[in-house]
């Protein structure tokens, strides 16, 4: 029999991969930290290690460079699981001998049940294991497997739905703790206090294949680690973009749980800025998180465009030659396709906190320069994700949008 | 995002190299740019860093050049604007020293008033040198500084 060591700290998710992999045949082991993991591994010999990248204390990465420093485990087969919009953490587990790397937002059981299979092997269907509980497989066994993966996935999706109104209630409150903290030692505190729980959200609405949940917590997990790892950041802009995707987890757990929601949507997005630097640095942003975006450096070009486009979302620089920012939003309301259009702009922090100018000319939300880029990642996925699950009522004609204007991928 | 295979992670291009203290540096230790914010616009792709910067250096180049014909021709609103434009993108690209000096260039420029602003934009020229140099040794360090073969 195949074994496998599963090194995570949420006993949630390792527990529901426990299960999954020792019903399909496989003898499998838990670790919650790195040190008991690597501690385990050397007595019960696995033939693989699943292993979460954002360990407390020691890292994943660090578990990775020992496993591969001791002789005997430097082959041995290792998934890792992480976080995409943690990019530079993937670089350096796969430079620390990562075999695989997996992204949490969506690895329901059963794929990571295939996984190991393709990698390691065992673990068939119909196994001694699963003979001893489920003894039609002998007749009918994909169908058989397949309605008992479904079986065990909603039953994973019930109990995690119940849970959300807690976990909700506890986000709230780690927010709280953070607005109300004075002192950067208290910070920081809470912003790591909220950031293990995130990164909980997370793991478990990817195991429960809530894919929006899944990608906002990611994503907002990211921000919080930037965080933490980097105080300086920490200013009124990001704070309050944090606060907003905590509320937005909310409006999430209440909508963002049925089945025919569980894609990403495809959006339209509108980046108007008159500097190229910036520019791109919008559009990377988004393409962190598949949002694809049509940029425009001139103002009065973008309004054309609005004037015959539909478009989910738009951002605009404020100072831009030939017409504002504050500007080309007051004319762009005018539009009927735009009325209730989401639109971000992105100012100077010495104005961020002079929103008046932004809120008269009908922008729904800003941004301060220079932003982190999981900053801007995280307000686009709030305003794309609202925007698909409580569709705007829009006024007047709608004029067909130019396709090959309006990438569909998302 | 959909299932496993498609959800595996793939390795990128190797990352340039990204020192990071765990304390702050005091004002006058402060580098150049921040290499942090360069690795994560580029994913640490070594080819999108140079790219990048090359945009930076013929953007700005010509930046300053306009920079230095505002101050001389007193024009304080093109000044501004120029200074604030330069500065978003320096700021963006986390070229930590160079931006408080665009700002202030920017500030003066608002205000009407150029009264330091030639000897700010010498300041920003140096500094504008500096990241030259300080980039050139990060992404090309078999390369000899810029000046060195000369001698």
């Amino acid at each position: 029999m195949k074994k496998i060591l599963i090194i995570e700290d949420d006993q949630i998710v390792s527990n529901v991969y426990r299960n999954k992999l020792v019903m399909e045949g496989y003898q499998a082991e838990v670790a919650l930290d790195g040190e008991t993991g690597l501690k385990v591994m050397r007595t019960f010999q696995p033939d693989a290690i699943v292993l979460d990248l954002m360990l407390p204390n020691m890292s994943g990465v660090d578990v990775i460079r020992q496993i591969r420093s001791e002789a005997d485990f430097s082959k041995l087969p290792i998934i890792v699981f992480s976080n995409t919009y943690l990019t530079n953490l993937i670089q350096d587990a796969w430079k620390a001998g990562a075999t695989k790397c997996v992204s949490k937002i969506n690895c329901p059981p059963k794929d990571l049940l295939d996984l190991m299979r393709r990698t390691i092997g065992g673990g068939e269907a119909g196994s001694h294991a699963r003979q001893k509980t489920e003894g039609a497989l002998a007749t009918k066994p994909a169908t058989v497997v397949s309605e008992a993966d479904a079986e065990f996935q909603d039953e994973l999706r019930k109990t995690l739905i119940a849970s959300l109104p807690a976990t909700l209630a506890a986000l709230r409150a780690g927010l709280q703790s953070l607005v109300k903290s004075n002192t950067e030692v208290a910070r920081l505190k809470h912003i790591h206090e909220l950031y293990r729980r995130v990164h909980a959200v997370n793991g478990n609405a990817g195991i429960a294949g809530f894919v929006p949940i899944a990608h906002l917590a990611a994503a907002l997990e990211a921000l919080l680690k930037e965080l933490y790892e980097n105080p300086k950041n920490i200013n009124s802009s990001t704070l309050r973009t944090v606060a907003s995707a905590v509320d937005f987890l909310g409006f999430l757990f209440e909508r963002g749980t049925r089945s025919d929601k569980q894609e990403i949507p495809s959006a339209r997005i509108l980046v108007v800025d008159d500097e190229a630097i910036s520019r791109r640095a919008i559009i990377y942003s988004l393409e962190k998180a598949q949002l694809q975006s049509i940029s425009v450096e001139d103002p009065n070009a973008a309004f054309k465009l609005l004037s015959e486009n539909q478009f989910d979302l738009v951002f605009l620089d404020v100072d831009m030659p030939g017409m504002t920012g504050y500007e080309l939003c007051t004319r762009l309301r005018n539009l009927p396709l735009h009325t209730k259009t989401p639109v971000v702009f992105i100012t100077g922090l010495s104005d961020f906190d002079n929103r008046t100018s932004s809120m008269m000319a009908g922008g729904n939300d800003f941004i301060a320069k220079p932003f982190l880029f999981i900053e801007l990642t995280v307000k686009a996925l709030i305003h794309v994700l609202r925007g698909k699950l409580q569709p705007r009522p829009v006024t007047g004609n709608h004029p067909a949008s130019n396709p090959q204007l309006m990438p569909s991928k998302c | 995002m959909k299932n496993t295979p498609d959800n595996e992670l793939t390795p990128a291009a190797p990352t340039a190299p990204s020192p990071k203290t765990d304390t702050p540096a005091p004002a006058d230790k402060v580098q150049p740019v921040e290499m942090d914010r360069l690795n994560d616009l580029t994913d640490g792709d070594a080819d999108s860093i140079r790219e990048l910067v090359d945009m930076f250096y013929k953007q700005t180049t010509q930046q300053l050049a306009q920079l230095e014909a505002a101050v001389r021709a007193n024009k304080a609103d093109d000044v501004r604007r120029v200074a604030h434009s330069c500065a978003g993108a320096s700021a963006t690209l986390g070229m930590t020293r160079f931006v408080p000096l665009l700002r202030e260039l920017e500030k003066q420029g608002a205000a009407g008033a150029l009264t330091t602003a030639a000897q700010v934009y010498e300041d920003a020229v140096r500094e504008f040198k500096l990241i030259q140099n300080f980039l050139a040794a990060r992404l090309n360090p078999a390369a000899p500084p810029p000046g060195a073969a000369h001698s």
